[in-house]
């Protein structure tokens, strides 16, 4: 080919590339920003993902609010176990904060604060009539209630208001996510009342630029700018499909079909099984933080984070930890960690979730499933709520989807008639979302 | 009573290195090993139709013979109650077990109506095990903290007459372990002198007797009884735990031929015939794949769920996942005279099916789906 002919040829090409690039699939940009489909040209009404949202600002509205609940709280006075379950019930309550509904011990619900009062009352019974029952570590209800009920009303009021002003800094999230997965509108204005949702164009920034790929079998960095992934996969671009509301503020949506076949993070080499009965919590913890920093920590040390006791961990404990002891709550991965109710979610919002958060976010799951034999047939004997760290998906061809995970609790170590487990395992995904709201909370970490 | 040999694993003459070709303990989910028997069913003409396929003489241990299911579908019936319930019924009495396993109720159904029994477990106590054939019923309770032995009240269903079983017995029971019933025997685990043990009661003299411990640092469970014999999973504390299924007899354990070295996970004999299943990954525990014997002829009966497997009425049962997307989850069947056969379907949708519960010559099953949860039960 003669030079000037490969000169038209190559101006041509560049032409037609640039002609074309308007209709590229957006990936989001670097900042993971969604775009409305009500204005797609204004960057000002662009809402990034909602891992990107950062912390929100605790406005004076929620800090009365706050205030009301952890009053109160206060008003209950400490409850002995003589006071029965219908007053610690009142222990738990809940925070209107910014149109979304924050439950203590519980987490972001859907629920009114009476149906979780229930909820939580009844699995306590359950609990309190099966005294002393052997957990793999999963606070259950009862105790969750006789740990709340405990401490003095200063230490209780302490407490509460930690959890609610966290939650309340993570609303926008909540917000966005349940725009993203339940096609919840985002109310006309969502931008001005949270502005850290607000993806504004930057200068240079690429316009069809994706998410970057963290590279494949990398040693995890002793610093922790990024997690130790190993296996990342490639990030689909968000799909141009729009939502058929017209609020002012939207994102597209994104479906199953929109994400890669196959996902996994997670070093499968960085795995511990659980040392005590009573662990589960902290040996997820201690595999979470180790995919993160590379470092392995002891369980010990995780336990005391976690304020386990020998009645288990509580699921709050185990998002404030994920955010205050790992990078993993950064907006480039999941941001800040949730409490998230998903009793009320159909399989398939349940698995665009692990797949939004997996994929997209690059970020393990806290999963909280009950361990019983009907959901883990491998299983000896029923046991308790259970933590597990969801870290991987598989749609499996035309077969069922598989959920990856790795599961901290060998049952051979505590019990002779069963066999080993490997840590690392990979199951029919929707044996694991009924395991998850079978669970009294039926929530998850994410 | 003797005991095997310590530290001897088991060496299985063959295993089924085809079968298993490929099926490495990676990280790789997307590593399918390549199925060697057809999971789709065949329809026969009527969805009530005893199954069309005549058994084969089967294949050797290295390539056995893929068998391909025909549907046979029971007439189900739905049980009364909550789907979270364990419901077991022999067709005259029914055995419930609600979900909490506080409680348990044992109900009989005649012409006079109805008579029914319900004891509430002690606190500290929780029903692990409800076991009912034509004869029998054994209800199991468990220490909650796992540290007293077990208890069991065995009601003789003619008489009405019950006897307990507990860590007083002349074989006392431990804590867990496993529990099985059949052919007028009860089995449940003990311990003998520091060893893990087998015990086993003859139900109508009630003696009991220990049938075999398992070799230092060793387990079991997985306990199956027919009239055809005893068998356990036995396996070694290392990790990966080195699995063998193996019969009972004379105080002596004795591996199934066939089966794949420290694959196995369970199994049961029938008539001249045994049917175990084997985990290929072990980062797949709940995907088994199930295998049959008869005389020296050997079955692929295809994929299946781990701890399903249920020996009922002469012929063992196991539970299958969907095999696709959106597909059924089925109870299968097998028998030396009868093949491979679809025995129940779950309505579509995402979906699985609990282990199935015998009641002599009564099924029945729950199957967990998208378009609801279904209990129901039929008779064989």
């Amino acid at each position: 080919m003669s030079r000037p002919r490969a000169l038209v040829v190559a101006v041509g090409g560049l032409a037609l590339l640039l002609a074309l690039a308007p209709f590229v699939p957006r990936g989001g940009d670097d900042d993971g920003a969604l775009q409305p489909s009500g204005d797609r040209t204004g960057a000002s009404q662009r809402v990034v993902s909602s891992n990107a949202a950062g912390r929100s600002a605790v406005t004076p509205a929620m800090r009365a609010e706050i205030d009301r609940v952890v009053a109160a709280g206060r008003s209950v006075g400490r409850v002995g176990t003589k006071a029965g379950l219908a007053r610690e019930a009142q222990l738990v309550r809940c925070a209107e904060l910014d149109g979304q509904r924050y439950c203590l011990g519980v987490g972001w619900t859907e629920d009114t604060e009476a149906d979780v009062r229930a909820r939580v009352t009844a699995a306590a019974r359950v609990a309190e009539r099966a005294t002393r029952r052997t957990t793999t570590g999963d606070l259950d209800a009862s105790a969750a209630l006789a740990r709340t009920a405990g401490l003095s009303p200063k230490a209780r009021a302490a407490a509460d208001r930690a959890e609610l002003e966290a939650a309340a800094q993570s609303v926008a999230k909540v917000w966005l996510l349940r725009h993203e997965i339940q096609g919840e509108p985002l109310p006309a204005d969502f931008l001005d009342r949270h502005p850290e949702a607000r993806a504004v164009a930057r200068a240079g920034t690429k316009p069809t630029a994706t998410p970057t790929p963290t590279p494949a079998a990398t040693p995890a960095p002793t610093a922790s700018a990024t997690p130790n992934v190993v296996t990342t996969p490639p990030v689909t671009p968000v799909a141009t499909a729009s939502t058929t509301e017209t609020p002012t503020t939207a994102a597209p949506a994104k479906l199953i079909r929109d994400y890669p076949k196959r996902v996994e993070i997670l070093d499968p080499k960085q795995v511990a099984e659980q040392v005590r009965s009573y662990w589960c919590g902290p040996t997820s913890m201690q595999m979470i933080a180790w995919g993160w920093s590379g470092k392995e920590k002891t369980q010990d040390v995780w336990a005391k984070r976690l304020r386990t006791t020998s009645s288990g961990t509580g699921m709050t404990d185990m998002v404030r930890v994920v955010n205050n002891k790992t990078g993993w709550d950064k907006p480039k991965y999941a941001g800040t960690y949730i409490t998230l109710d998903v009793g009320g979610w159909s399989y398939k919002q349940w698995m665009l979730l692990m797949m939004r958060h997996l994929s997209d976010y690059r970020a393990p799951v806290v999963l909280h499933p009950v361990l019983r034999k009907r959901y883990y047939p491998y299983l000896d004997d029923d046991a308790s709520g259970h933590y597990q760290v969801g870290r991987g998906y598989d749609k499996n061809g035309k077969k069922v989807t598989l959920l990856g995970y790795f599961e901290p609790w060998n049952q051979q170590r505590f019990d002779p008639s069963e066999p080993y487990i490997d840590r690392v395992q990979w199951r029919n995904a929707y044996k694991s979302y009924r395991a998850n709201q079978d669970h009294f909370l039926h929530n998850v970490g994410v | 009573m003797r005991r095997t040999t310590h530290g001897v694993r088991y060496a299985v003459a063959a295993v089924l290195l085809v079968a298993l070709a490929g099926c490495g303990d990676d990280d790789e989910p997307k590593a399918e090993p390549t199925p060697t028997a057809d999971a789709s069913a065949t329809t026969a003409p009527s969805p009530t139709s005893t199954p069309s396929q005549t058994q084969a003489s089967g294949g050797t241990v290295d390539a056995p013979e893929s068998l391909t299911a025909t549907t046979a579908l029971l007439d189900w019936q739905p049980v009364d109650g909550s789907t979270d319930d364990a419901v077991t019924s022999n067709g005259t009495w029914t055995l419930t077990i609600p979900q909490d396993a506080s409680t348990w109720q044992l109900e009989k159904r005649g012409a006079g109506g109805a008579s029914s029994g319900q004891a509430g477990a002690d606190p500290g106590w929780k029903v692990s095990d409800g076991l009912l054939d034509e004869d029998w019923a054994v209800i199991v309770l468990q220490d909650e903290q796992e540290q007293r032995p077990s208890k069991a009240t065995v009601t003789d269903l003619e008489t009405g007459k019950s006897f307990e079983i507990d860590g007083r017995s002349d074989v006392p029971t431990t804590s867990g372990g496993t529990w099985a019933l059949g052919d007028d025997t009860l089995l449940h685990a003990t311990t003998d002198g520091g060893a893990y043990c087998l015990a086993e009661v003859d139900l109508e003299s009630r003696r009991s007797t220990v049938a075999w411990c398992a070799p230092k640092r060793h387990g079991f469970n997985a306990a199956h009884v027919t009239e055809d014999g005893t068998s356990v999973l036995t396996f070694d504390d290392s990790q990966p735990s080195c699995r063998t299924v193996v019969g009972i007899a004379g105080g002596e354990a004795t591996p199934f031929p066939g089966v794949a070295d420290c694959k196995a996970w369970e199994g049961l004999l029938l008539e001249d015939a045994a049917v175990w299943s084997v985990i290929p990954r072990e980062r797949r525990v709940e995907e088994a794949h199930l295998y049959s014997r008869v005389g020296d002829g050997y079955f692929d009966l295809g994929p299946g769920v781990a701890g399903t497997l249920t020996a009922c009425d002469d012929a063992a049962y196991f539970v299958r996942d969907p095999q696709q997307q959106g597909g059924p989850a089925a109870l299968m069947r097998w028998s030396p005279d009868d093949g491979l056969s679809v025995e129940y379907e779950s309505p579509k949708g995402e979906a699985f099916i609990e282990q199935p519960r015998c009641g002599g010559d009564t099924i029945t099953v729950t199957a967990l789906t998208s378009s609801g949860d279904e209990q129901v039960s039929a008779g064989l």
